[in-house]
């Protein structure tokens, strides 16, 4: 029998607003838990409640045809070839070392000097460069301007003071490929001194060259496994960038702590990875000497101090694998350094760092020798100004202001490091 | 005959025959390409169901902790049907949700644990600020207190001494040891699950007196929460404390930035309902366990 209003006629307030408040009320009973008589609980019967039985039980489905690649599963972690149980730390270009310098110096047992070494300093302004300021300006405006890219450029954040600034979407160059074209300009600039120093000829350039390494930290490994953007290479190791003495003096050096952050606070777990020492060159190569890493900066939101930490990592990280190619896989105390300089190549400018790898015994961070490691203050070509569109122009449009050619001078000398001819005549 | 009793009689039919549900043919459509909201006539939704103001990705684990903004959507007041449950809810500028860590877990015997903060954020989805700490090898988000800095060290003791300890702010004790007076937020009203009065911006509690191995604490609304000794609490007062002073609006599109739609322009009769009630204050809340839950409600059917 179906309920309708006419079937409820003659009952009091027949309204339909009235009919749901009661069926609202009403019509409902809770569920009452279930009510098992201890004699069963105690005989060990088993109970099982009506209601589960009721409920549907999903089947699951399964492909008709087995083995069929259209509903194919990606491998599970646990169930690949390269799953350890103990978890190691993951490090790359990426990972923001959120304390800088204190934090990788920790990591890396390293003592830290401001400035370039000395024997890279004393090649600043050595060799010149003739037309360097007008060949700098024409490299610049090839990476920043006469380039055909359209690639839609990231959205802008508007300052505080035009908060509610809508910015219209751009297209142009962007900043990684505009640092690759000019890290590219540069090396080429640099290599044009080969007319002078003969030496140069026996430089390579590798570009994506993959690196896998390792380092043991307090008993875990950090493990570093990524394709380097740039490595010149030689035929010849480069000179340690500091003598017996100095190493000496950093057996006294003392490290500050983080406490009570451990300095591996910003790397994340993987139980995926391997313990291999690729620095991305055969031994049998013929130049295979590896002389600078060069690399993009990947975020700019990231302080000076956080990048060269990056850099520290990524020197440490090579030439541990370097050290074990070289010595053995059992190294821990050094019998010669080696040497390694990084380039970190931004959009108006870049870093550099040089670092010498004395020990790879870094769980002690206050006893024995240390490494060390040399950072210079950011080098900037150029300053970009990025057009105001509510003002009127040349505001409205991104300036390229303050060229400073002097700046080239540490890329360069970085750059000749090692050169016999130079060497023969300092000496 | 009334409708109760119609009601009643046919509760009695229903009961006595049950059948399972016939095979119906079910319609579904996703709302916002989320599982979460799909639209199903025949499933019986828990019309007592809370809906959040966000909703997460499928790939997004919530139990698995991150300090990384997570990209939510928002539900604009509408339930897992699709249909309005909450209005005047919609719009408003993007944000991104951080994972905040209510529990201050300290360890009951030796040194208290001490954590380092690494920065103070204002936070889109709340409006007291937050503040990232780390210790050893883990960073979270927690709670800033009143004056909290970055560079700042914060202890968490989970003992409750006989002696009150010295209260430092952003330190977090059981409320058992701190001395009666003491400002106090991120409240817990049960052992262990983490700090849930007192957490908006300015507010904090107020630890009045101590009853055998209960403490009462004045909560922001002025009513009384008598809770364990061993409930943790965090000294001093949420932070961004001018916010009742900034949240004024200056143009009604400072509500919709928010994601407040308007009310009604439609003139209501203003009956007895409507206006500021002031009443005495209720009796203090005891919390001795967790609620149990609500069984679930069957509904009758034709």
């Amino acid at each position: 029998m179906r309920l309708t209003r006419k079937l409820c006629a003659g009952i009091r307030d027949v309204t339909v607003r009235n009919w749901n408040i009661q069926w609202q009320r009403h019509g409902k009973f809770n569920d009452q838990p279930v009510k098992v008589p201890p004699a069963l609980v105690q005989k060990g019967v088993e109970i099982v409640d009506a209601k589960e039985l009721l409920k549907r039980k999903a089947v699951p489905w399964s492909p008709p045809v087995a083995d069929d690649l259209r509903w194919a599963e990606a491998v599970p972690p646990e169930e690949r070839a390269d799953w350890k149980t103990e978890p190691a730390y993951s490090f790359s270009h990426e990972v923001q070392l959120y304390e800088g310098m204190k934090q990788a110096c920790l990591i890396a047992k390293a003592q830290h000097f401001e400035g370039l070494p000395p024997a890279v300093q004393e090649l600043v302004g050595a060799v010149p460069t003739p037309d360097r300021d007008l060949l700098l300006q024409r490299l610049i405006m090839l990476s920043q301007c006469w380039n055909t890219d359209e690639t839609r450029l990231p959205k802008r954040k508007a300052p505080p003071h035009k908060i509610l600034w809508k910015f219209k979407r751009a297209y142009g160059i962007t900043a990684t490929k505009s640092s690759e074209i000019l890290l590219r300009s540069l090396l080429r600039l640099c290599q044009s001194h080969v007319g002078d120093l003969p030496s140069l000829a026996a430089r390579r350039q590798t570009y994506q060259p993959l690196l896998h390494s390792h380092v043991m930290y307090r008993d875990k490994a950090i493990v570093q496994r990524e394709s380097l953007d740039c490595v010149v290479s030689s035929d010849s190791w480069l000179p340690p960038f500091a003598g017996e003495d100095a190493l000496d003096e950093s057996v006294a050096h003392r490290i500050p702590d983080m406490w009570p952050v451990l300095p591996t606070v910003d790397f994340t777990d993987i139980h995926n990875y391997e313990l291999d020492s690729l620095p991305g060159f055969s031994r049998e190569r013929q130049f295979g000497c590896p002389h600078t890493i060069l690399q993009i900066g990947r975020s700019s939101e990231w302080s000076v101090g956080q990048c060269q930490a990056s850099q520290l990592l990524t020197c440490l990280l090579y030439t541990a694998a370097l050290a074990r190619h070289k010595f053995g896989d059992n190294v821990r105390i050094l019998p010669e350094p080696i040497s390694i300089q990084h380039v970190s190549m931004q959009p108006t400018g870049f870093l550099l760092t040089f670092f010498q790898l004395n020990t790879l015994d870094l769980d002690n961070s206050e006893a024995g020798v240390k490494n060390l490691v040399w950072t210079a203050d950011k080098c900037q070509l150029f300053e970009k100004i990025l057009g105001q569109p509510w003002m009127p122009q040349p505001l409205k449009r991104d300036r390229l202001v303050h060229f400073d050619g002097a700046a080239f001078e540490p890329f360069l000398a970085a750059y000749l490091n090692g050169c016999p001819e130079l060497a023969s005549s300092a000496s | 005959m009334s409708i109760n009793k119609l009601c009643q009689r046919l509760s009695v039919l229903t009961m006595s025959h049950v059948r399972p549900p016939a095979r119906t043919t079910e319609t579904v459509r996703n709302i916002h390409s989320s599982p979460a909201c799909l639209k199903n006539f025949k499933s019986r939704i828990p019309r007592n169901l809370k809906i959040g103001l966000y909703r997460f990705d499928a790939s997004v684990d919530p139990t698995k902790y991150t300090i990384k903004p997570i990209e939510v959507a928002k539900t604009g007041g509408r339930g897992p049907d699709g249909r309005i449950w909450i209005h005047k809810i919609g719009g408003g500028f993007k944000k991104m949700y951080r994972m905040i860590d209510f529990h201050r877990v300290g360890p009951k015997e030796g040194e208290p644990k001490v954590e380092k903060v690494y920065e103070v954020i204002k936070d889109d989805c709340r409006t007291a600020n937050i503040a990232l700490v780390a210790a050893g090898n883990h960073k979270r988000w927690i709670l800033a207190s009143e004056n909290m800095k970055s560079g700042d060290l914060i202890k968490t003791s989970g003992t409750v001494t006989a002696m009150p300890v010295r209260a430092q702010e952003g330190d977090a004790h059981p409320v058992g040891s701190l001395p009666l007076g003491t400002l106090v937020h991120n409240i817990e009203a049960l052992v262990g699950s983490g700090g849930t009065v007192a957490r908006a911006a300015g507010t904090s509690g107020l630890y009045v007196r101590k009853v055998g191995d209960k403490c009462v604490i004045r909560m922001p609304s002025k009513r009384e929460l008598v809770i364990s000794q061993e409930c943790m609490v965090t000294i001093g007062r949420v932070s961004n404390v001018e916010h009742h002073k900034t949240k004024k609006m200056r143009k009604a599109g400072e509500n919709r930035w928010q994601g407040r739609r308007p009310h009604s322009g439609w003139w209501q009769r203003k009956t007895g309902y409507h206006g500021r009630k002031i009443k005495p204050l209720k009796a203090p809340m005891v919390v001795e366990r967790a609620a149990e839950e609500a069984p679930y409600a069957h509904s009758f059917t034709f």
